[in-house]
């Protein structure tokens, strides 16, 4: 049985910044590979290197060393308009304050990744916008400017935006930090869906209690990864699975 | 660009309306100024030229030493001759005479009739009959139509006419010619008239003297020769071939081709408004350029938001680019239909100032094609680098963002020491502290404002320059009245004369004679119009070290008392007359038909003269023999104390000598040649002050934009000022604080910048149009008035952003994105 090549990796990445008076190492060298269908959080303090790690998968920060890869492609070689190109089709983010444009309709701020990267015909645009929409729950919300929408609501619109191009990886920056219990328990059933389907999620979160959605945990601490761990929820779900391949083996 | 980014871009642009319809109005002002200026420029262009045609003027003017009279066979074989001449394509045999007119014994007032044969063609020299009939009757005259308002008559009423030697006679204004070639009469202060020998029969043989051979030349190309060159060899070879058959010729003139005699001071309005209003547009770009550079950073967040979905920098550039060109686009359409029409009404007041008449007001192409390339383009251009920087922000750098901005070094350390200010109050520091905050869009607000200010006190201390221009030419002059005779006359006697008569303290009597220079083998060319002022040249002989006029001394020296050939010039007689000569030149002039040989020794500043070479009694009585006691002006100082006193001294002089028989010319009061200097530079006075008005309107518009940019961007910052406590109140304050400061800064470099800026306008734009510079004025009044424009406008355009600041509720900043 071969091994599927991980969507993400990583290679002795680090992260440094200049400072007065030297460099702040942001993140250690770290090795780290994510497989399809992964909902991945990383969790830490404050200053541990989260955002880091999650600016280094999108090719928003370049790393100081290592190389990395995701979705097949070497991200820290891509500049400019390929790295823009690359990032609207494989990359789906999603900010901790939505980021959607005040002045473009919620449908209007979904077709925006198709927009600029030509994707689908103009035609088919505002369709595909309103079946994601549909898909968060919030269709009837699709022509209200991001104003008029609830925090949840919007945060909803940002990931349904994040899957206008269909791409293989969401990255999502403490998607939940703004929104209330409830809300972010939707947000997250929503991730872990899309992982289920195939899609690989990394979610940088300050939040103790995502465990039970995602599958795996990575903790980072002082700019290194002290921790990289299934999760309850994925180690049942592996058990159970070889508990019944062991039961189908048995028989 | 996609349907879905010209929906965004139309919304942001709807969302901050108050600063879109600013830049919109400040681009659509200043291009609306330059269309029209160029529009003014097309047609006057055209119509000064279509009009100075239209009167058939003379390509040169040949001045006979004998009038021609007798049978008309005289005066056909003399035109046959001239006509006979290659390049001559039309010719007339004229007189001009200088005469003096007044209405029911009012002042009288300087004239120049022009006078033809009864049976003259009119070819050549014809000015259209407006009113009345060609040829007049006797006793009948036609005046030029800026003359009846000017002499405040209408056609149908009589004036007395006299000119020297002849008995005063009573005259009909019968009609009205229109001559564009001629200033208007209250420009020059002088009634110019059309009459023939017939019927001005009654002014006695000077007024009926055909002593003018007129000839038109004509281009290879067809039309009117326009090269004074070719012009000039061409009338001396008539003057040669008069000479041959005995008609000799004592000067030529020929004035600059085709060109109306105030042709450079128009040129030089021109080009300055011209200047003024593409400044204008410039500063008006660079405005709008820096309001759209702040919009795009107070989009940071949403550049950073499309660069994260897959937007590019050339997309994010082109949407911002978009921007700029639609604004420049709705702002040149709205001002292309004004310009156009503000610009025909200029021409049209500009054309009753110069006496022309507009046959058309359209407009060629060009016009419309350089004022949309200006409206669009210069924005556009300008637009690009703040676009591009913003364009070009990474994904990290606009996430980042957080709405203060600023650079964090050396602002860092700048806002520090302006903590430690005592006394400076909340309001002022946390001004104080957002200027410093962005030192780049501060450096270039401050700048746009003081380059607004800078030309804005130019321009009222050009104008008040050309007003002290004016002032000086007056204050050279230590008399009063002035009275110049047809013939000279014992000088003594007409200084006793002079004195004798009430209300004169005292007056000095000098020979004066119109000149040309010499140049051996040939007739004396000079470029003098038919108007008898313009391109004249004259000498005077003035005593060294009389009172009467004291003339700043430009190069080499005044006149000395020991001097014996020693000229010196003035300005315009330096440049005009005798170009590139200089001090130590030898200098040879006619001077009442002999030629006279004189030592450039120096060249002064007259203006208000015409072209003036000045020698001592000495050098003119050596140079003239037997014409050193005669005079043929007076100059005198009354004891009036106004206008008025000085007007009836001049009238009882004139009574007096012509009581005397002396052959009074012209009389002059210094009042009417302050009048006539006025006269001359007022439009241009007008100009700047007008164009001084757009640049400030333009300039506080784009501050009113600029703040409002700044308040948009600092939204999250004033909402948590709120929070922990700042009342809206505080929040206006602090943004028209701002406001204030910005305005009060740009003040302090605009008076400062202005300086150099007057000094090098006003050399320029002064010697320009008048071969002087202008005075060196730094008058008060304009910083006042700046200072107050600027900062009344700096408030009145800030409030708008200070009470939307005070507006602002928690909520609302903290949900921007």
């Amino acid at each position: 049985m071969t091994v599927p090549d991980p969507v993400i990796e990583l290679r002795s990445v680090a992260k440094a910044y200049p400072v007065a008076g030297g460099s702040f190492t942001a993140l250690r060298p770290t090795d780290l590979a994510v497989s399809a269908g992964e909902f991945v959080t990383v969790v830490g303090r404050s200053g541990s290197g989260k955002t880091t790690l999650l600016n280094l998968l999108a090719g928003i920060d370049p790393p100081s060393g290592g190389s990395v890869s995701v979705a097949g492609r070497r991200v820290d070689r891509l500049t400019g308009s390929a790295l823009a190109s690359w990032r609207g089709r494989s990359i789906g983010l999603v900010f901790q304050f939505f980021q959607l444009l005040p002045t473009l309709t919620v449908a209007e701020n979904v077709m925006l990744p198709m927009d600029f990267c030509g994707t689908g015909r103009p035609r088919e645009r505002r369709a595909r916008a309103m079946a994601l929409l549909d898909r968060v729950g919030i269709a009837d919300q699709a022509a209200k400017l991001p104003a008029a929408l609830s925090g949840g609501q919007q945060q909803r619109a940002a990931v349904a935006r994040a899957l206008a191009n269909d791409a293989p990886v969401l990255l999502a920056d403490e998607p939940t930090g703004n929104l209330d219990y409830a809300t972010s328990e939707r947000v997250l059933e929503l991730f872990a869906g899309l992982a289920a389907e195939g899609r690989t999620v990394v979610m940088v979160t300050h939040e103790r209690d995502v465990a039970r959605h995602a599958t795996r945990r990575i903790r980072l601490l002082d700019g290194a990864v002290v921790a990289d761990s299934a999760t309850p929820a994925q180690a049942a779900a592996s058990a159970g699975s070889a508990g019944a391949t062991g039961t189908a083996a048995a028989r | 660009m996609t349907a879905l980014r010209w929906r965004k871009l139309g919304r942001d642009l709807w969302r901050s309306r108050g600063r879109t319809v600013a830049m919109v109005v400040s681009i659509a002002l200043s291009v609306a100024a330059v269309g029209a200026l160029l529009t003014v420029r097309a047609i006057l262009d055209r119509e000064v030229s279509a009009n100075y045609l239209a009167g058939r003027p003379a390509s040169a003017t040949l001045h006979l030493a004998e009038p021609v009279g007798g049978a008309g066979a005289a005066r056909a074989e003399m035109l046959a001759l001239a006509a006979a001449q290659p390049g001559v394509t039309a010719t007339a045999l004229r007189g001009t005479v200088v005469a003096r007119v007044r209405v029911d014994g009012g002042p009288w007032r300087a004239m120049v009739i022009f006078v033809a044969p009864t049976d003259d063609p009119r070819r050549l020299a014809a000015a259209p009959v407006e009113a009345g009939s060609w040829p007049p009757a006797a006793g009948q005259v036609l005046v030029e139509r800026t003359a009846l308002p000017y002499l405040g008559v209408t056609v149908g009423q009589r004036v007395q006419v006299r000119v020297a030697g002849g008995p005063p006679a009573q005259l009909t204004v019968a009609g009205t010619v229109h001559d564009a070639g001629v200033a208007p009469a209250y420009q020059e202060r002088t009634v110019y008239a059309r009459a023939t020998t017939t019927s001005v029969a009654a002014l006695g043989a000077p007024a009926t003297a055909l002593d003018e051979l007129l000839i038109g030349v004509g281009a290879g190309t067809g039309g009117t020769e326009a090269d004074a060159a070719r012009v000039g060899a061409t009338a001396q070879q008539v003057a040669t071939a008069l000479a041959a058959a005995g008609h000799r010729v004592t000067r030529v003139d020929v004035p600059p081709p085709l060109r109306h005699p105030h042709y450079g001071q128009m040129v030089t309005v021109g080009w300055v408004m011209l200047a003024f209003g593409s400044a204008a547009l410039l500063l008006s770009s660079v405005l709008v350029a820096t309001m759209l550079g702040g919009l795009v950073s107070a989009q940071v967040r949403q550049i950073g938001a499309m660069k994260a979905v897959g937007a590019t920098t050339g997309q994010l550039f082109a949407l911002y680019l978009s921007l700029a060109a639609v604004i420049a686009v709705a702002a040149t359409a709205l001002a292309v239909g004004p310009s156009l029409l503000l610009g025909r009404v200029m021409a049209a007041q500009a054309a009753s100032l110069l006496n022309l008449d507009l046959s058309s007001t359209a407009v060629p192409g060009w016009v419309g094609l350089v004022t949309l390339a200006a409206g669009i383009v210069v924005p556009v251009v300008v637009a690009v680098p703040p676009l591009l920087r913003g364009s070009r922000l990474s994904v990290r750098e606009a996430i980042d963002d957080h709405g203060a901005g600023g650079d964090q070094g050396r602002s860092a350390r700048a806002v520090g020491w302006l903590a430690r200010l005592p006394g400076l109050g909340r309001e002022v520091t946390l001004g104080l502290r957002n200027l410093v905050r962005r030192p780049g869009r501060t450096a270039l607000t401050v700048a746009l404002l003081a380059v607004a200010g800078a030309l804005f006190v130019t321009g009222l201390n050009a104008a008040t320059g050309w007003d002290a221009l004016v002032g000086n030419g007056i204050a050279t002059r230590h008399y009063d009245l002035e009275v110049r005779l047809a013939q000279p006359v014992p000088a003594e006697t007409l200084r006793r004369q002079a004195l004798a008569v009430p209300g004169v303290t005292a007056a000095q009597a000098w020979p004066r004679e119109p000149v040309s220079v010499a140049r051996p083998g040939t007739a004396d060319t000079t470029a003098e119009y038919p108007d008898e002022a313009h391109g004249s040249f004259a000498l005077l002989a003035v005593p060294p070290d009389t009172p009467l006029i004291q003339l700043p001394v430009r190069s080499g020296r005044w006149l000395r008392p020991d001097d014996g050939d020693a000229l010196v010039l003035t300005s315009l007689a330096a440049q005009r007359q005798l170009p590139g000569a200089v001090v130590g030149d030898q200098v040879r002039l006619t001077v009442a038909g002999r030629l006279t040989t004189w030592r450039l020794v120096g060249i002064v500043a007259d203006f208000g003269s015409q072209a003036t070479a000045y020698v001592s009694p000495t050098g003119y009585a050596t140079a003239l023999p037997g014409a050193g006691t005669t005079a043929s002006m007076v100059r005198v100082v009354t004891s009036a104390p106004d206008a008025a006193g000085r007007a009836a001294v001049l009238d009882r002089l004139t009574q007096a000598l012509d009581s005397d028989g002396v052959p009074v010319q012209s009389v002059l009061a210094i009042d009417d040649l302050r009048a006539a200097l006025d006269g001359h530079v007022f439009v241009l006075i007008e100009a700047l002050v007008a164009v001084a008005l757009l640049i400030a309107v333009v300039a506080l518009l784009g501050l009113a934009a600029i703040m409002s940019t700044a308040v948009t961007e600092r939204t999250r910052e004033l909402a948590v000022m709120q929070v922990v406590g700042a009342t809206p109140g505080a929040l206006r304050a602090t943004v028209l604080t701002e406001g204030l400061l910005t305005a009060g800064l740009a003040l302090v470099v605009a008076v400062v910048a202005a300086v150099p800026l007057t000094a090098l306008f006003g050399s320029v734009v002064g010697r320009s149009a008048f071969l002087e510079p202008l005075p060196f004025q730094f008058s008060p009044a304009p910083v006042l008035t700046w200072s107050v424009v600027s900062l009344l406008g700096a408030a009145a355009a800030t409030l708008g952003a200070a009470q939307a600041a005070g507006r602002l509720t928690v909520r609302q900043a903290l949900t921007v994105l």
